[in-house]
């Protein structure tokens, strides 16, 4: 147990955690943030997806430890306009059928609109390869994804 | 790439048939949603499953003490600490046999990972460490982990009623004089392989015991129903055992039998403290039932200018070590055997034998579509010896409304064969060419018919409450479990829609066993059919009263009573909400009704002539079609592109059906393509999802879902279900494809691999 | 997904790393083969080193000999770099094809090395390449070729005291063509062969080739024999094909359930003669 302090969802996170819990266990089991799921922990599934400072990264294949003063944000965070954008069109698109795969797939999409990703279909594909989703076939996240990278702004 | 709506539904107005945003799916995005296993309280206890670690054994002893003396654990149960350890079923439905299975093993296991202990700790960490501790004596056994071999004379008994699990007959016509003059006779061979349904959700809950006594499970489960069987294992009243699910994250049919429910049951009777279980995936892909590997010969004759005269069939499925609901699972494949075409004479016998791999049961599919497997590849395989299209051949043969099946029932429904082909047909466009000099291409197709609904013996019901507020907003209550295809939200949609009100105002109350009416569990593609009748009843029932309150406060005809956001109106005059509720008190007229749907209902199945007059209520159709190129060198497949269509009675909501095609296609292709469970003598050999591959976005083509709308279904609003029909075609489309790109050699077992593909073509 | 208990300290130096290192102690770099590991308790260890903090592990540079890269550089770094790409195309490449975005974000040229996963792209390239490692342990400074260092799959000779730094590649010379291909069963898979290639051609004919094949055998291998016997031949398409048919004589590929030892061979050989064909055309190209 070693006191670990790291921004989560904008709020400073500071507490006693085990040196072997992993990231995503101890937003799940000590802080109760059940938004970030967890499908595998071998970072295949990607359901555990979280952004540290900014990037998505598998929550399951970091130590809770390791993000000492980082930030850290999950799919409950405040939405900026891209996360809103993205998430009415998830809805829109029915992008979610189970919704388990859904906080770490919408996350992994804003990183990836966010960095200029393009709207085809095959560059989509490949951002998503470390996001499986087992009842959507992808199609409609795909179509959700493309369409918003059509309409967003692309920054700077 | 959108889905296309082909034709318009009858369109009574409100939101059924058009595109609509489901109100779980806002709560799913925004991460909202607790699920089973999101689950974390104070004094909350961790349990951990103690699973055999031999596929076929006697247990001398199991070793509890080291465990129990762990500070931390709470309770380590084993067989003698379960009050009823038998969990018995009668899947079949026809009384033809109970089959029954321990909750936890004690003398005996029968495949690899059965649980034989409930370890029950302050934290995961101690649990997992509590459970090293136990230690199981086993003393070996010989073991058979192939059904051929299981039902040889000289085959280890697996049960005391032998290794046959069932057997199942279909009989029309004389088949071996139709094959003894038939011009042309062919006969293949398929066979189909073990898949996990790998939601990504893995088995999950938490239980605890209430203050009057009451066992609470919240649990991702299908089939809430379970709470019965739970109450009988604890000896106790079923009105003591309450079952909850909330959302499921995915099903398929892997949480249809029973998954954690009966270990926190016990957990939480023997503790009397709220614990919570959560298997890990290697548990999940080791030892939760799988679609069962299947072996199809087939044998059929038709005319030199195709029209099918008979088929002979033969299957074997692999049970596994308990019987779960293969019964059932075989009789789908018996059915559908011949697919769907009209044949003069069949012979269908569908055996499942067991063995010491873990069991088989519910898949999506449901042994329909490894049916459909074998028999869409021997169309393709038939037209080829005739030299004939494939196309022209299925056409030439397609069953149509009124022709009887192989069982003897006659169809009734639309029959929407040649309308989904020529949609498929019409999308796909020109024929695909290589991308690159050496690689090669081809096209396949596929058809189907998948039932939906329960066979008619079961006597199948669902019931569903509504009620009215003083606000104007509605209530249903419904025992549906939501595994992610909208079950609950569609109840509303159709209420709202029967009411001539807005979605928004009717809030479900879902998936409890003690609140809310029983529905049955959401398999066999029944719960929109059934619920969703329900639905419709209730609020026409509702609506009715409504009326007749209406009629007397406002005056005017009851019929012609409108409904709207505020309250409600005839010619005469107006009422608001409130005022409706008033008189409704006044007058003794509940605004609150329970309603529930029966299932056309029908006699058990003649296994020993092998007909019925009915055996499921109807059947979705549907034709899929794809593109394949093949790199000859490396065997690597790839689909080019996807396009499926299904004649859905109607669309209720068109997104949603859409969603459920393209994850049905996408399910279709990983079990087309790469995944397989390899157990070698029961042991889990890919045991992760590192090395089960489900396919990712990368891995799959655009897939698009073309509805049409026959307008003439079972379910409410003359819908048809679709979970279960997406996924039938699938492999064989593939099959097909890949067949027609290797020129004609063809892979007969499932999955293609590249391997197989390159070994194919040396084998030419 | 708890690990089995273990401490866990950061390290802010190379020497503090080593120092702190013992019998019961792994290093923790990107985590993306140990997290997965520890969390389904195929592994446990009693102390965790975390050398992510240690900014000269992550330096990517060159000398007039050699590029060099530090051993926490990521994946995704590695496929991206300006300087890697030009240098070294075939290393890039490589890591372009390692997991998925998420993994290439996080995983670490090092932790690759010391992995040893017979399969991995990295170690495949690295062994085309000649590449030196340099591994620092309480003993001093060591450097290990990729044969010297791999001893079976995730097997290496490294010791849990010693660090590896970083890893040498000589620069693509000017006569030199490289290539990088795999098959994978799912994208973003490990693969199931994977070939590096390295082709110098002077006045059509072979100079010198170096060809590495991954995911066939027990750890990725050199050609050796087919590289002599290329060497002076005439460069082209009947050549590659040529060499192709050779490949079986050397590569003694294992079979796994996921891929029989002669589906693996028969990749190999069709691998080893694209690469080639492929290294061939990418001679001009820098
Ligand atoms: C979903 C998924 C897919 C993947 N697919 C592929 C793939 O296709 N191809 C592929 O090659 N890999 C793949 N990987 C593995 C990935 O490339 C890892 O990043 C890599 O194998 C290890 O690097 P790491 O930095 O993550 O090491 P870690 O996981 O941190 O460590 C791995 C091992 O190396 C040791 N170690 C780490 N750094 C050092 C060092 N500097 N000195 C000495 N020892 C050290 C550790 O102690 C440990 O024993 C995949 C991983 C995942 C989760
Ligand atoms: S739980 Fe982390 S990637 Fe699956
Ligand atoms: S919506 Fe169920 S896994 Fe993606």
């Amino acid at each position: 147990m070693t006191e670990t302090e790291f921004r989560l969802n904008g709020r400073v996170v500071r507490g006693q955690m085990a040196d072997y819990a992993t990231l995503a266990a101890y937003l799940r089991d000590n802080l109760g943030h059940f938004e970030v799921k967890a499908g595998c922990g071998e970072g295949v599934c990607g359901a555990c997806t979280v952004l540290l400072d900014g990037e998505p990264l598998a929550s399951c294949l970091l130590l809770a430890r390791q993000a000492e003063g980082c930030t850290v944000e999950t799919v409950a965070a405040a939405a900026d306009g891209l996360r809103q954008a993205l998430a009415e069109a998830f809805v829109r698109w029915e992008a979610a059928q189970c919704g388990y795969c859904t906080p770490g797939m919408l996350l992994t999409a804003y990183a990836y609109v966010k960095g200029g990703g393009s709207f085809d279909s095959p560059s989509i594909r490949r951002a998503l390869a470390g996001n499986l989703c087992r009842c959507t076939g992808y199609q409609h996240i795909i179509d959700a994804i493309a369409e918003v990278v059509s309409t967003w702004p692309a920054e700077g | 790439m959108a889905g296309r709506r082909i034709a318009g539904g009858p369109g009574v107005g409100g939101t059924t048939g058009q595109k609509f945003a489901r109100k779980d799916v806002a709560a799913k995005v925004a991460g909202l949603v607790s699920y089973s296993g999101d689950t974390q309280g104070a004094g909350m206890l961790h349990a951990r499953l103690v699973r055999s670690l031999y596929p076929h054994a006697r247990i001398t002893e199991i070793a509890i003490a080291a465990a129990q003396a762990l500070p931390g654990v709470a309770a380590v149960l084993t067989a003698r600490d379960v009050p009823c350890n038998v969990l018995a079923e009668d899947p079949s439905g026809t009384g033809g046999g109970v089959f029954t299975q321990p909750v936890l093993a004690s003398t005996e296991v029968r495949y690899v990972g059965e649980p034989l202990a409930v370890v029950v700790a302050a934290s995961p960490v101690l649990a997992d460490a509590a459970a090293q501790l136990v230690k199981v004596t086993y003393e070996p056994l010989p073991a058979v982990f192939d059904p051929g071999l299981a039902l040889a004379d000289d085959a280890p008994p697996i049960h005391p009623g032998g290794n046959l699990c069932v057997q199942w007959h279909v009989n029309k016509g004389n088949v071996e004089e139709v094959l003894a003059q038939a011009p042309v006779v062919i006969q293949r061979e398929y066979a189909t392989q073990f898949v996990d349904h790998a939601y990504l959700e893995p088995e999950a809950g938490s239980a605890w015991l209430e203050a009057d006594g009451v066992i609470v499970i919240r649990a991702a489960t299908q089939v809430i129903e379970h709470y019965r069987r739970l109450a009988g294992m604890l000896n106790l009243p079923h009105s003591r055992v309450r079952l909850i699910a909330p959302y499921v994250g995915g099903g398929f049919g892997g949480k249809e039998d029973m998954t954690v429910e009966p270990y926190l049951a016990l957990a939480a009777f023997h503790t009397r403290r709220p614990v919570r279980m959560v298997w890990s995936r290697q548990e999940s892909l080791q030892a939760r039932p799988k679609r069962h590997p299947m072996r199809f010969q087939y044998t059929v004759a038709a005319s030199r200018d195709g029209k099918l005269e008979a088929v002979d069939i033969n299957i074997l499925a692999d049970a596994g070590a308990y019987a779960l609901l293969t019964p059932r699972v075989l009789f789908a494949a018996a059915v559908v055997a011949s697919g769907p075409y009209r044949v003069l004479a069949a012979r269908v016998v569908a055996r499942a034998g067991y063995t010491h791999n873990v069991p088989s049961s519910a898949f999506r599919g449901f042994g329909a579509m490894q049916a459909a497997v074998a028999y869409e590849q021997i169309m393709d395989e038939l037209a080829e010896t005739l030299g004939m299209d494939p196309l022209e051949l299925r056409r030439k043969n397609f069953l149509q409304r009124g022709d009887e099946l192989a069982t003897g029932e006659r169809v009734e429904t639309a029959v929407w064969l040649p309308e989904t082909l020529n949609a498929v047909q019409a999308a796909l466009g020109p024929e695909p060419q290589p991308s690159r000099p050496g690689l090669l291409v081809g096209r396949g197709y596929a058809m189907n018919m998948q039932p939906y609904g329960r066979t008619v013996w079961f006597g199948d019901q669902a019931a569903v409450w509504m009620g009215l507020e003083n606000d104007g907003s509605f209530h249903l209550r419904a025992g549906v479990t939501d595994v992610g295809g909208g079950q609950a939200a569609v109840l509303g949609q159709i209420a709202a829609e029967v009411l001539g009100v807005l979605p928004e105002a009717v809030t479900v109350h879902f998936g409890d066993s003690a609140l809310t009416p029983l529905t049955g569990g959401t398999f066999a593609t029944r719960q929109l059919y059934m619920s969703g009748n329900a639905a419709v009843r209730a609020a026409e029932s509702l609506r009715e009263r409504i009326q007749r309150v209406a009629a007397t406060l406002c005056g005017g005809d009851a019929k012609t009573v409108v409904i709207e956001s505020q309250g409600v109106r005839t010619a005469r005059g107006s009422a608001r909400w409130h005022e409706v509720a008033a008189a409704a008190r006044q007058a003794g007229v509940a605004l609150e009704v329970l309603e529930t749907f029966f299932a056309e209902s029908g006699p058990g199945y003649d296994n020993r002539r092998g007909t019925a007059a009915r055996t499921f209520p109807d059947f979705t159709y549907g034709c899929h079609g794809c593109d394949v190129e093949i790199d000859p060198e490396t065997g690597q497949v790839q689909i080019l592109q996807y396009v499926a269509s299904h004649d859905v009675g109607r669309a209720i909501n068109p997104l949603s059906v859409e969603g459920q095609i393209q994850g049905g296609v996408a399910q279709g292709i990983g079990y087309a393509l790469t995944e397989e469970v390899l157990f070698h003598e029961g042991q889990c050999l890919n045991g992760t999802l590192a090395q089960y591959l489900i396919p990712a976005a990368a891995d799959l083509p655009p897939i698009r879902a073309l509805i049409l709308e026959s307008g003439e279904g079972k379910g409410p609003l003359n819908a048809r279900g679709i979970g279960e029909p997406a996924i039938s075609p699938v492999a064989p489309a593939v099959a097909n494809a890949v067949a027609r790109a290797l020129g004609g050699a063809r892979v007969r077992s499932l999955p293609i691999t590249g391997e197989k593909v390159v070994d194919t073509l040396f084998e030419r | 997904m708890y690990p089995l208990p273990f401490v866990y300290k950061k390290a802010q130096s190379i020497a503090e790393a080593v120092a702190w290192a013992g019998d019961d102690s792994r290093f923790l770099a990107g985590g993306q083969s140990l997290l997965p590991m520890l969390n389904l308790q195929l592994a446990s260890v009693g102390l965790l080193i975390d050398v992510n903090a240690i900014a000269e592990l992550a330096a990517i540079g060159e000398d007039r000999a050699a590029l060099s890269v530090g051993a926490l550089t990521r994946h995704d770094t590695l496929a991206r770099h300006a300087t890697v790409r030009r240098a070294s195309p075939l290393l890039a490449e490589a890591a372009s094809l390692v997991g998925n975005p998420r993994v290439r974000r996080r995983g670490t040229l090092g932790g690759s090395v010391a992995q040893a996963d017979p399969a991995a792209e990295l170690v495949t390239a690295l062994l085309a390449l000649d590449a030196e490692i340099d591994v620092v342990s309480p003993d001093g400074r060591q450097r290990y070729t990729v044969p010297s260092l791999m001893l079976g799959p995730l097997l290496t000779v490294l010791r849990s005291q010693e660090l590896v730094v970083g890893v040498r590649v000589p620069h693509r010379e000017p006569a030199e063509g490289q290539a990088f291909v795999e098959v994978a069963r799912r994208e973003g898979d490990f693969a199931l062969v994977a070939v590096a290639a390295r082709l110098w051609i002077r006045s059509g004919r072979v100079a010198r080739a170096a060809i590495a094949v991954g995911g066939a055998a027990e750890m990725p291998i050199r050609l050796a024999d087919l590289e002599a016997w290329l060497k002076g031949q005439k460069a082209g398409a009947p050549l590659w094909d040529a060499a192709g048919e050779r490949v079986s004589d050397e590569v003694r590929a294992v079979g796994d359930p996921f891929a029989g030892a002669a589906y693996r061979t028969h990749l190999s050989r069709v691998l080893v003669c694209r690469a080639l064909a492929q290294a061939e055309r990418a001679r001009g190209a820098s």
